[in-house]
């Protein structure tokens, strides 16, 4: 027969065509990417026989770059497994359908506690458990507070790298000029209530020019006024707390005093957070909530900025030297290809010298006891203040129920509310408390406890 | 040809040839990629999330059944209420604005006047940028305090508004916004309305009708299959609406909805449930009550469109 091309022939062609194309896709999509196929941003060349991580992370920018020097590193030490990391934002989508898929990241991490809890409470994690005793790690070397935190239903389900404390930061140099001693900043409500007065700064048309402090995060106040949220032995959400509501009702004053609707037109004016337009380094604030990670944010966007860490001053009954922490932790997701290589990468980070090296360049607290006693760490009085924070016994994680996402916009939601004057802080509490029992009620019977 | 099967028998007559049946395979090989693609990645989805809708799904663990359930936390959930009104107030508030906004530059548009194309480019501008940078640079300009339009209202002695940040103000600013996304429409009314027969308009011009009445008696007639067209899809646009509230709201933490929740619209909460509070299931019912809605609003408007005017019908 000749070389030209039947009718026939040419379907049949074609047909080969698309369903190898079709099956290249499918498995394209099924099997894990190849190291070639991402494209690896560092240098080693990985073999064949290699475990190829992917790990999806939420840093970005240079504190993407520090967590890469780290990482090239690991690589070179290990030649039987090769780290690929990637940025991932708005992880929690992304990370959930690929674990449906079936095609999860080997590691993810900047999961936050409240994920953590969530994602291991409906099987999305590996345990830890056994890996973390056959190598011996049993949390001697970490500060109690952090490494209960990452237990959920008895089981151990991440190790973390950096950890974050909730701490005021007030401006030193506006404390100054409205004669307040920048030296004594206010240890009681009463005096914070005083200091935020004498600092508010409002023009002729009554428009705010700056504020003392307006307080947000009803989740910290309400632990700062001797609230909880959650009682784990009955399993009973208690938002309604009265010292929760006295916290809420506290705040209230600050909104009908300011006007809310003054603030919120005053804040949507504030620059991007992380600019050098941020309120608190442009004066518009003279309080802030803050964390130690502040530090190395104020050197990078308002160098010599005069400010400092104060804790949360706190009413009669309430919690001295209370902070809220969280941080990021390194998870193991359900069904990875490869989890003792994903251990070993985690392991491997959680040693001291990485450990430390990281949280040092990115300015977070280490959560490991011995790291946070260097002195590099301990150079910077603010920084010693937040470790001393959070490991101090007010501190708290976020609660450790399945439905903790819930629980936040509730209770962000009921803050808006009394915010607003639409609802009393103790009517919008109950009715959150209700609808947040309710919903970890569904999830607890549907994981079986 | 002997006997016939009962299959050959229902099969119409032009397939009865074998040449044609091998046609008929030919044809489908070819459409294949799309009809695979349409019932893989559409029509199997659609079903899927049906039965989702039904069962308690978090993504992570199979789904478990609870026959209406999710319908019926719907019906008993606060903010799915709260986010239903939203978006409701944009279709019935929104829309009807938006399409007689539009309608009307369309007209001006289409008057014969010096500059005609400079002013048609300007006003189509906006619609080739993103929604998001749209919705930034909005964002800046109804900014309560420093925004320009405020900077405005006060040079002239008018009080300042809180746009984005007043509950009552968040909506009506969105829809003073969606003055921007008009290009593609009002460019499918101007050919419209270049489509209404000049000798009807010289005939109405000389039984002495103004230029009003040749718009409501002449123009709006010619163009109503146009008009209809246009709130249909601009309906099904304004119930899926979720770019603009979620650009301005959204928060470092993941929350959105803006101040009380009066940005929240259904597909943002949509969302949330799906993505945010592993409750996929109900997000699923959530998707279907939005479809039913939205049929049902269609097919409403179907059987009222008697005043949309088809040439082909005289």
């Amino acid at each position: 027969m000749s070389n030209t091309i039947t009718r026939r022939g040419f379907l049949r062609a074609g047909a080969t065509a698309v369903l190898g194309l079709a099956a290249t896709k499918l498995a394209g999509c099924a099997s894990p990417i190849t190291p070639t196929q991402a494209g690896a941003a560092a240098s080693a060349t990985p073999a064949n026989s290699q475990a190829f991580l992917n790990y999806w992370t939420g840093w970005s920018g240079f504190e993407f770059d520090a967590l890469q020097i780290l990482i090239d590193k690991f690589n070179q030490e290990h030649p039987n497994i090769f780290v690929n990391m990637t940025t991932v934002f708005g992880q929690y989508d992304k990370v959930l359908t690929a674990i449906a898929g079936g095609n999860p990241p080997d590691v993810v991490s900047a999961v936050w506690l409240n994920q953590l809890t969530a994602m291991a409470a409906r099987d999305g994690l590996t345990p830890l458990d056994e890996y973390a005793a056959r190598d011996g790690i049993d949390g001697s070397e970490y500060f109690k507070n952090v490494w209960d935190a990452w237990h959920a239903d008895g089981h151990l389900w991440g190790l973390m790298v950096t950890v974050n404390a909730d701490v005021l930061g007030y401006r030193r140099d506006l404390f100054a000029e409205v004669g307040l001693d920048p030296d004594k900043p206010p240890t009681t409500i009463a005096e914070l209530d005083e200091a935020a007065r004498a600092l508010d700064k409002i023009d002729s048309n009554g428009n705010i020019e700056r504020y003392g402090f307006f307080p947000t995060s009803l989740y910290w106040w309400g632990y700062v006024f001797g609230g909880s949220y959650y009682d784990e032995a009955s399993k009973k959400m208690t938002l309604n707390d009265p010292k929760i509501v006295a916290a809420l009702d506290w705040m209230r004053g600050y909104a009908e005093r300011l006007d809310i609707t003054k603030v919120e037109a005053f804040e949507s004016g504030f620059g991007d957070y992380a600019s050098p337009q941020n309120a608190f380094f442009s004066g518009k604030q003279a309080m802030t909530r803050a964390g130690e990670w502040f530090i190395s944010f104020a050197d990078k966007f308002s160098p010599g900025l005069d400010f400092d860490f104060m804790p949360a001053p706190y009413p009669a009954g309430g919690r001295p030297n209370c902070t809220t922490f969280d941080g990021s932790c390194f998870t193991i997701p359900r069904g990875v290809a490869h989890p003792e290589a994903s251990w070993e990468f985690i392991k491997w980070l959680s040693q001291p010298a990485n450990l430390g090296e990281f949280a040092y360049t990115i300015q977070n607290i280490p959560p490991k006891i011995a790291v946070a006693n260097e002195e590099r760490f301990n150079k910077d009085p603010r920084f010693k203040k937040a470790v001393a924070l959070y490991t101090g016994d007010n501190a708290f994680g976020p609660p450790r129920i399945p439905v903790v996402d819930f629980f936040f916009s509730k209770l962000g939601e009921a803050e808006g509310l009394v915010k607003h004057g639409e609802m009393d802080p103790e009517a919008a509490l109950n009715q959150a408390n209700q609808e947040v029992q309710d919903e970890l009620e569904k999830a607890l019977a549907r994981s079986g406890n | 040809m002997t006997t016939l099967s009962p299959s050959r028998l229902r099969m119409p007559r032009f397939l009865s040839s074998r040449s044609e049946r091998r046609e008929l395979a030919a044809g489908l090989l070819f459409i294949s990629p799309a009809l695979i693609g349409f019932f893989l990645f559409t029509v199997y989805p659609i079903l899927q999330s049906l039965y989702y809708s039904f069962t308690d799904y978090n993504i992570l663990q199979p789904p478990v059944w609870v026959g209406l359930d999710n319908y019926v936390e719907l019906l008993n959930d606060r903010v799915f209420v709260k986010s239903l009104t939203n978006t409701l107030f944009m279709v019935v508030i929104g829309l009807p604005v938006h399409l007689v906004f539009d309608f009307t530059v369309a007209l001006l548009l289409n008057a014969r006047i010096r500059g005609l194309p400079f002013f048609r480019t300007v006003f189509y501008l906006p619609s080739i940028t993103p929604v998001v940078a749209t919705a930034v640079l909005w964002a800046w300009l109804l900014n309560a305090q420093y925004g320009l339009i405020n900077l405005l209202l006060d040079s002239l002695g008018l009080p300042m508004i809180g746009f984005l940040t007043d509950p009552n103000w968040t909506k009506p600013s969105l829809i003073l916004m969606g003055a921007w996304y008009g290009g593609n429409t009002i460019l499918i009314y101007l050919a419209a309305l270049q489509d209404v027969p000049k000798e009807l308009l010289e005939a109405a011009e000389l039984d002495g009708a103004n230029g009003w009445v040749k718009i409501w008696r002449v123009i709006i007639p010619m163009v109503s299959p146009v008009i209809f067209f246009t709130l249909v899809l601009n309906l099904i646009g304004y119930f899926q609406i979720f770019t603009e509230g979620w650009v301005l709201t959204a928060t470092r933490s993941g929350s959105a909805g803006g101040p009380l929740n009066s940005l929240l619209f259904y597909a943002m909460y949509l969302y949330q449930n799906a993505f945010q509070f592993f409750k996929m299931g109900l997000a699923s019912a959530q998707a279907w009550v939005l479809f039913l809605i939205v049929l049902s609003v269609t097919l409403i408007l179907f059987r009222t469109s008697g005043w949309v005017y088809y040439r082909s019908e005289c």
